[in-house]
């Protein structure tokens, strides 16, 4: 079942939380609505749920399968939310709390008690936790209590499943097994989810396609694949992954940032103009020597070689400070030490025009195009 | 159990048990034993007789059956006080939230005055009522209005923690389970709020059982009619019967604590019930 906004805002009190937002999440996907807190990810996850009804607006709509539900309740949208916190009941046990949204229905849609004992079974084997279902919410770690929560919000058959930040409570460890256990179940399952986080690296692996929200807009949609590598936005350039800025500027075709010179071939203007030059740690190449090449020097401050990539802080001859990774062997093979001058040679980068957004960028160095990214 | 002498990382508990024993000493048993002492001087025929009387009987059923209607529509009301006060924001809400507590603060015997003004044949609320049929002042029914109004504010206050606590998101994944808002109420929100309302059920209980001043204003206390127990004990005291009122009280305290310990053995099956803690 897809779902699908359009023009909804919600504001509270002077502060919008949702400012005009349109979006399309096909059947059977898995979409991470991702940004800062205050960028309005759980307002639209719960304008979608109905908890929350959007500012009047003539066209702004909430459909389910093309079928306007705006002006139905969160009962009668069938959809499952699971909240950050759990939210589940407290006096109920396990069992009872999964069976909850079974029992509450209408005599003549409920299923007779043997059923109800059979599905909540069945939904507790699917989040291994029958062996739990005499105990009480209090009584289980936080992981199991979210697969309660998830269980529970599954027993009714949910057209879409959406998961407000359901893994922000949980500790590292836990939080990574769950993840691929929703993964496993997405598959297994394929209900349309969405699924709201502030945590880029849950995001970029759980789901089909990354909402990258800031200020109650949506700053790019797509594949993790696409916002990661090319990043509509500076600031979903910045919001995901480790990246260094420089400032510099363009003309005629080119982009400098100290020593670094770009081929800019989107603005050939004889004006000056300022840009913001982004390098990911992965883009620059270490050497001893520049060899010829537009290179940056700097003094290698930090090495931790913990993982299959070594990552190197770096001080710029200005002092500002770089972030660089490149793979272990090479790091054996140069040798390299604190306190070590070497050269940075960028390998590749994105130049955002200052005060403009989703610019045509491209990105080449010497010369050599290193291929055109789409804007 | 946890012995008493042994040392303890943060010390002062056998400070705070001693203190603790020698003031409900002080403060509760030692007069509670002079009662029953008092009592004892009758002998077991006598004490029989002073604390079975008819009219002493009337009084138990009245003051029992007029506490129990009291704490019933405290139960009721103060919730829906309480819900109110914590779930919405309006203007005036903090107004409202210090009006609840004027019953206690107000001396009972002025708020026995008022009530009866009020409620009297010529009163501003009697002389429609009574066209109607409906006697307050001089009546039971008159009994049962001071003691919900002095015993409200216990329900409201001790409710009103609980619904703050109550989870906001529970009530909204009831709700996005498809159970209706009575249902909410009824399987989410109550269980959560039963052992607080039991709590001020019990103290709105056992302060009507107690009162006084209030009531025997607009009770006109008419022997075996609107004749409260304390103000039988006051009666027996001003003809110097010292111990029959001693024996009268005695039966009071022993009913009081019976039905407070009943309560209490309740909410204690009853929050561990909903809470879930064992």
């Amino acid at each position: 079942m897809s779902i699908e906004v359009e023009h909804i805002s919600k504001s509270f009190g002077t502060f919008k939380a949702l400012d005009d937002v349109s979006l399309r999440i096909n059947a059977g996907e898995l979409v991470a609505l991702l940004g800062p807190s205050g960028s309005g990810k759980t307002t639209l996850l719960r304008v979608m749920a109905g908890l929350e009804t959007p500012d009047p607006h003539p066209q702004a709509s909430v459909n389910f399968h093309d079928e306007d539900v705006s002006s139905r309740s969160v009962g009668q949208r069938q959809v499952g939310f699971v909240f950050q916190h759990y939210a589940l009941f407290r006096h109920m046990t396990v069992f009872e709390n999964v069976a909850f949204g079974l029992r509450v229905r209408p005599r003549r849609e409920r299923l007779p008690a043997e059923q109800i004992k059979a599905r909540v079974n069945q939904l507790l084997s699917l989040v291994q936790l029958q062996q739990f279902a005499n105990r009480y919410p209090s009584q289980l770690s936080g992981g199991q209590r979210q697969r309660v929560a998830l269980a529970r919000a599954l027993a009714v058959e949910p057209k879409v499943l959406l998961l407000d930040e359901p893994f922000g409570a949980l500790d590292a460890k836990v939080r990574e097994e769950l993840r691929q256990w929703l993964r496993t179940l997405h598959e297994q399952m394929h209900v349309t989810t969405v699924l709201v986080t502030h945590d880029q690296e849950e995001a970029l692996e759980v789901a089909d396609r990354v909402v990258v929200m800031n200020n109650g807009r949506i700053e790019q949609y797509g594949t993790p694949d696409e916002v990661f590598h090319h990043a509509r936005t500076q600031f979903v350039m910045e919001f995901l992954g480790q990246v260094n800025v420089f400032q510099g500027r363009v003309h005629r075709g080119k982009a400098t940032a100290g020593p670094l010179c770009i081929d800019y071939p989107a603005y050939d203007g004889a004006e000056e103009r300022l840009a913001n030059v982004y390098l990911r740690p992965h883009d620059f190449a270490i050497r001893r020597s520049t060899g010829g090449e537009p290179a940056l020097q700097a003094i290698i401050v930090r090495i931790n070689a913990a993982g299959a990539l070594a990552r190197l802080t770096l001080r710029a001859g200005d002092g500002s400070a770089i972030l660089a990774e490149l793979p272990l062997e090479e790091l054996r093979e140069l040798d390299l030490h604190e306190n070590e001058s070497v050269f940075l040679c960028p390998k590749k980068a994105r130049v955002f025009l200052s005060g403009q957004e989703a610019n045509e960028t491209t990105a080449a160095f010497n010369g050599k195009v290193q291929g055109r990214i789409s804007g | 159990m946890t012995s008493i002498s042994r040392p303890r990382v943060l010390p002062g508990f056998s400070l705070t048990l001693g203190y603790t024993v020698l003031y409900l000493s002080l403060i509760v048993l030692v007069p509670l034993a002079a009662l029953f002492i008092k009592a004892a001087g009758l002998g077991w025929s006598e004490f029989w007789q002073a604390a079975t009387s008819p009219r002493v009987l009337a009084s138990y059923r009245l003051t029992f059956g007029t506490a129990l209607a009291a704490a019933v529509i405290n139960s009721i009301f103060g919730f829906i006080v309480a819900w109110t006060l914590v779930r919405y924001q309006f203007p005036g809400r903090k107004l409202l939230d210090a009006i609840v507590d004027l019953p206690f603060a107000l001396p009972t015997a002025v708020s026995g005055i008022a009530l009866t003004a009020v409620y009297s044949q010529n009163g501003w609320l009697g002389q429609y009522l009574e066209p109607l049929g409906v006697k307050v002042a001089f009546t039971p029914l008159g009994i049962i209005v001071a003691m919900t109004f002095i015993g409200l504010p216990f329900v409201v206050r001790t409710v009103q923690p609980a619904l703050e606590d109550l989870e906001r998101e529970a009530e909204e994944a009831a709700a996005s389970l498809g159970a209706s808002r009575w249902q909410t109420i009824l399987w989410v929100i109550a269980p959560s709020v039963v052992p607080a309302l039991l709590t001020g059920f019990a103290l709105s209980l056992a302060r009507g059982i107690g009162e006084y001043g209030s009531v025997v204003f607009i009770s006109g206390n008419m022997p075996m009619r609107t004749e409260i127990t304390s103000l039988l004990i006051i009666s027996k005291l001003e003809q110097y019967d010292y111990a029959g009122a001693a024996a009268v009280a005695v039966m009071m305290l022993l009913v009081s604590f019976a039905m407070l310990l009943l309560i209490n053995l309740i909410q204690r099956y009853a929050a561990r019930r909903y809470q879930g803690v064992l």
